[in-house]
């Protein structure tokens, strides 16, 4: 009933705002309802609540996992567990959660779903850190190493937990669920057909309730395409003058549920934005949602029949759009991490050749790699096997960053203790850097290129211009 | 939809108004300004009587103007189809920019309070210079080179000059300056860019480089023009006038291979080429030879690669090497270079190891080097008719390892160090192996209790010091290296390499775990400079002075003192070595080892190469190829260690080295080693 009064109102907002109904084509919310005999009282088809609840967890268990104190900590071991893969009561939402003006509606995951992630957890084994673990095992290896650090973070081996777990399940729930289920298999003729409810008695039809997930995952607010980058950039941040942004309804509170930015959304976001109005400026948020949309009203339009197989064909056109836009992003982030990675070996570099404090560029170091190598994982937990590419991502990062003493990090024996060995040079590294840079442009083809090490050079060597003509002196 | 012929007129216009360009039509204007008033200055003649001179038929529309017309148009359409298949000055600036990263280990920051119009400038001015210079060293081998001046004879075959004349080139030359081009604004870009960042820029005015726009805003155009504008003698060797470029074109044999130079005089100066102009002397234009020029297109595109053909007939005549021979003459036919490639492919088909055989085979991970297997591997064969095929990397063979499982097609796994083979055992990626040889071969305390790995050679960490030291007798033992009497004097490799932890282990082993941190805090407060490099690079700081001591493995010495480096051969010759704890518990032995894999498919012939390991012959190999320690104890240690003394090693079982190693990590971590 509740969403019939929001679609309701949405619509009339808009309405009434607009003076036509085009801007409510561009909301994605208020699909109707094609289940053939259909029985219950929905009014609508859209439900992603699960997804979002996985979003809620994945924020709550990121802020959890920077509270050790450096001891052993059996209590935060156990609520970090219930956020990652526990269930039911006594979950209350740590993040997003309500800051000044910025009001959350849902203040527990129960209110939004009773789900979990570790169920969800990509299931193949991860070759970029040792001991071919599970996406999951990882994950579980990560918390127990979490729990006893401090502040998420150890800065003796060169690990920001928080950030390992945040990126890298982005990718192995996130991006994996959606691109390699929803939007792969569950497209097939077979699986999930259109004239069939989801499950019994679901007011959406198989096809319908797949790409809805899929959406749910990306996180993106229901009205993202009335929305520039820069606002969902600032949505995102919670920022105060962006709430009346994020509360399309006005109602006064931001739901969680249709109104709110998460991670893969804030992401594209934040791409679009640092390359607005530039040469090299892309437009992954919107063209993954408009591909979402467009998709959803082609499920509209079907009105619960069987796809032919040329409006699978057009659906799998969208699912494409959205998958390697998604990709890009991703792609995107390792470069933009890889830059910030380098930038701080040059800092960290200085400071230990002049004896400095290793401490204040450590931290940010540490943080910037756990970033890089937690999106680089995310990046291979896609529907394709990304051969070579993935092996020299991994080889270039490593298993650990380069430390100060210069060590790194080579191994993890049996009782997940970390094996560390003479690492590279400074300068080595700082190449590595640049070639892992490199291949994100060279084999994703990604624009936005934040952060770019060489961009200066390019930049200058434009400057100069060619020397394509013939002439002589 | 563009298409050839837009873009072409698209980039053709563009050459006019493009500031960078030579004949952007700002330039060709400053020019005829400028030839107007040398001309008055000289003539005082009326201006109409003075622009009839200047643009007069006789130059503009002579036979060799008009060739230069027809090169000028058809060499922009070759240019543009060439343009995207050059070496582009991004492609080598990239790769320097990475290479400079490892001949600087990182990337200094440098001179950081310049304000940033400081290092504008001089990145423009570098740039300037850089371009200037390369454009005189490449036009002097131009006209030094024959097969090189058959192309650029092209350019001085021009009889009449206009700024046009400046087109007047032979594609292939037009070639070497797109290359030339690159190189040097690659050289410049990459080194800017690495030292200064995004501080490098250009100084610009209309977008051109500052000091090139000044260049040709003072009517450089008219160097191909019949102006005879001249500067001062003085000025003329710094800055190239017009005047001396026409000498350039002279068809005199006393101008011949003078002022190479584009902007600037001081190239030929140094170079010795200089020819400052005189006053009021005729030049005639062209090449001089008395034979009459063809102008015709078919000639001037066509005869330059006839007459470098028959430069490079004469080269071999004269006996060339082998090498160029090949180069040349078979490169005349793509046919036969065609064939001759693909029989090398074939035949290093043929030979390639690659080509399975019937025999007994055996498949090898490797933590060694293969220049250290080989010879074991070839007297192996020799021995049993094995053939075996090694798989090497310095990392990861573990991990690989691991996600091959039951597919793994290794046999035998070789590695050094006690830590890292131990790795293997830890992750249950080794067999128990029961071998009679390698029992009675391999000392007990040489081998994994549970038979999983064994010693194949020992290696000894002992001190490198400066030959002659006085306070040598102060050095008797690692604990020694702590004492005052080092401060600031001793030089080792960062702490976390398994060589220094594993002897950090062997401290704690012998002395307990907290002498063995205050005994590693010692070390590093005597040390002389950062803990750095390889083992090498210790032996070399002792050359250089840097420090007294340093902390090596064994054989590091041997390989340096019989190098075929005469440098590597000079820091040995600083050294001496020190075998620590001889009165004691004997020195620190770290170890090669290996086993057999756990889902081999030939474990017996495994194990049988194992044990080839520990025979006389292959202990021998490890003291003679790399002057390791050989296990087996009826072995003797080869000639040249025992010529570098006798030494007792210490013991200790060396499985409780891997035990060790954690909390040897934690000392690290904790002193900064």
């Amino acid at each position: 009933m509740r969403k019939h009064v929001f679609a309701g109102t949405a619509a009339l907002t808009m309405t009434l705002l607009a003076g036509s109904a085009l801007a409510d084509d561009k909301v994605y919310a208020g699909f109707p309802i094609t289940v053939k005999g259909y029985a219950g009282d929905k009014t609508t088809s859209v439900a992603y609540s699960g997804q979002i609840g996985r979003q809620a967890l994945h924020d709550s268990l990121k802020k959890l996992a920077g509270k050790g104190n450096g001891a052993a900590n059996e209590e935060l071991l156990a609520a970090l567990n219930l956020y990652y893969s526990g269930k039911g009561e006594g979950r209350e939402i740590l993040a997003p959660a309500s800051k000044g003006a910025f009001v959350i509606k849902q203040t527990t995951i129960g209110e939004i779903s009773d789900t979990n992630l570790s169920g969800k957890t990509y299931g193949g084994t991860i070759t970029g850190m040792p001991n071919n673990r599970t996406g999951e095992e990882l994950v579980n290896f990560w918390i127990e190493k979490a729990a006893t650090a401090e502040g998420g973070a150890d800065l003796v081996n060169g690990y920001d937990y928080p950030q390992l777990i945040s990126k890298f399940i982005m990718g192995a729930v996130f991006y994996n669920q959606a691109v390699d289920g929803y939007l792969d298999e569950n497209l097939s003729a077979e699986k999930k057909p259109n004239d069939q409810p989801y499950s019994d008695g679901a007011a959406y039809t198989g096809k319908e309730h797949s790409w809805d997930e899929a959406f749910g995952y990306f996180g993106a607010p229901a009205h993202a395409l009335n929305l520039t980058p820069a606002q969902v950039y600032d949505i995102a941040k919670m920022k105060e003058e962006a709430f009346a942004l994020a509360d399309y309804n006005k109602d006064g509170v931001v739901d969680l549920k249709t109104e709110m930015v998460f991670g893969p959304a804030y992401y594209a976001a934040g791409a679009d934005k640092s390359s607005a109005g530039k040469e090299n400026a892309t437009n992954y948020l919107h063209s993954i949602v408009q591909a979402f949309l467009d998709g959803r009203k082609l499920l509209v339009a079907a009105n619960g029949e069987k796809l032919t197989d040329a409006q699978r064909t057009e659906l799998r056109g969208y699912a494409a759009v959205i998958s390697d836009n998604w990709e890009k992003v991703l792609a995107e982030a390792v470069f933009k991490y890889a830059g910030s990675v380098y930038k701080d070996l040059t800092k960290l570099k200085a400071v230990v050749e002049s004896g400095g404090n290793e401490a204040e560029v450590l931290g940010d170091y540490v943080k910037h790699w756990g970033e890089l190598k937690g999106f680089s994982l995310a990046l291979q937990t896609g529907k394709d096997n990304l051969g070579e590419t993935a092996v020299r991502l991994n080889r270039l990062i490593g298993f650990g960053p380069l430390l100060p003493n210069a060590s790194q990090v080579v191994d993890i024996d049996s009782d997940g203790n970390y094996l560390r060995d003479q690492g590279p040079s400074f300068g080595e590294y700082m190449l590595h850097m640049l070639k892992v840079q490199k291949l994100m442009i060279d084999s994703f083809g990604i624009k936005a290129q934040d952060n770019n090490v060489m961009g200066d050079m390019a930049d200058l060597s434009n400057a100069l211009g060619g020397g394509s003509s013939a002439e002589n002196d | 939809m563009p298409t050839f012929a837009t873009d072409y007129l698209e980039q053709f216009a563009g050459l006019f108004i493009d500031p960078t360009k030579r004949i952007f039509v700002g330039y060709l204007v400053a020019a005829a300004l400028i030839g107007f008033a040398v001309l008055w200055w000289r003539t005082r003649r009326s201006p109409r009587s003075l622009i009839g001179h200047l643009f007069r038929r006789s130059v503009w529309l002579s036979g060799s103007s008009k060739a230069d017309f027809r090169l000028f148009a058809i060499n922009q359409g070759i240019m543009m189809g060439l343009a995207p298949r050059l070496l582009s000055t991004l492609t080598v600036a990239t790769l320097l920019f990475e290479t400079l990263h490892v001949w600087f280990a990182g990337r200094p920051a440098v001179w950081t309070g310049a304000p940033v119009w400081a290092v504008a400038i001089l990145f423009t001015l570098s740039q300037f210079l850089a371009d200037d210079a390369s454009k005189y060293l490449l036009h002097r081998w131009l006209h030094r080179w024959p097969v090189l001046w058959a192309f650029h004879k092209v350019h001085h075959s021009a009889e009449t000059l206009t700024p046009f004349t400046v087109f007047r080139t032979h594609p292939v030359e037009g070639l070497l300056f797109a290359l030339r081009s690159a190189l040097s604004q690659a050289v410049c870009v990459a080194v800017f860019v690495f030292f200064f960042g995004d501080r490098a820029t250009l100084t610009t005015v209309l977008g051109a480089n500052v000091f090139l726009f000044a260049f040709n805003a003072m009517g450089a155009n008219l160097r191909h023009s019949h102006v005879p504008f001249s500067y001062p003698a003085w000025l003329e060797r710094v800055l190239i006038s017009p005047r001396q470029h026409q000498i350039h074109h002279s068809d005199a044999v006393r101008h011949f291979d003078r002022n190479f130079g584009a902007a600037l005089a001081v190239w030929d100066w140094i170079g010795g080429t200089l020819h400052v102009s005189a006053a009021r002397e005729r030049i005639r234009f062209g090449l001089g030879d008395g034979a009459m020029v063809d102008h015709r297109l078919r000639a001037l595109y066509l005869s330059p690669f006839a007459e470098a053909a028959h430069c490079l007939r004469a080269y071999m005549s004269k006996g060339w090497i082998a090498m160029q021979n090949l180069v040349t003459t078979r490169a005349l036919s793509a046919f036969r270079l065609g064939l001759a490639l693909t029989a090398a492919v074939a035949a290093l088909l043929l030979l390639s190891p690659a080509r399975a055989a019937a025999e007994q085979e055996l498949n090898i991970y490797s933590h060694r080097q293969p220049f250290l297997i080989e010879p074991f591997i070839e007297a192996y064969t020799a021995q049993t008719g094995t053939k075996i095929n090694i798989v090497y990397a310095s990392k990861g063979l573990a991990q690989r390892l691991q996600a091959e499982g039951e597919l793994s097609p290794a046999d035998v796994i070789l590695t050094v160090d006690i830590a890292r083979l131990s790795v293997y055992a830890d992750k249950d990626l080794l067999a128990p192996v029961e071998s009679d040889i390698l029992a009675k071969s391999v000392p007990e305390h040489l081998r994994d209790p549970g038979n999983r790995w064994f010693a194949f050679s020992k290696r000894a960490r002992i001190f490198a010091v400066r030959k002659g030291l006085e306070d040598l007798d102060k050095l008797k033992s690692y604990e020694d290296l702590a004492s005052e009497t080092w401060q600031g004097r001793v030089c080792s490799r960062p702490g976390s390499h398994v060589y220094n932890r594993a002897l950090i282990a062997s401290m704690i082993h012998a002395d307990g775990e907290e002498a063995a941190q205050a005994w590693a805090q010692g070390v590093v407060d005597n040390l002389a400079r950062r803990p750095q490099g390889d083992d090498r690079a210790q032996v070399k700081a002792i050359f250089e002075g840097v420090c007294d001591v340093a902390i090596i493995n064994n054989y590091y010495f041997g390989k340096l003192k019989s190098s075929e480096s005469p440098e590597h051969r000079e820091w040995a010759e600083a050294a001496e070595l020190v075998f620590p704890n001889q009165d004691g518990r004997g020195t620190h032995v770290n170890i090669s080892g290996g086993g057999v894999a756990i889902h081999s498919k030939n474990k017996d012939e495994a194990v049988r190469f194992l044990e080839f390991l520990v025979s006389e012959e292959a202990q021998r190999l490890y003291g003679e190829v790399n002057y390791e320690y050989p296990v087996n104890p009826d072995v003797p240690a080869s000639e040249e260690l025992q010529s570098w003394g006798a030494f007792k090693e210490d013991d200790m079982p060396i499985s409780r080295i891997a035990e060790l190693a954690p909390q040897a990590q934690m000392i690290i971590d904790r002193v900064g080693w």
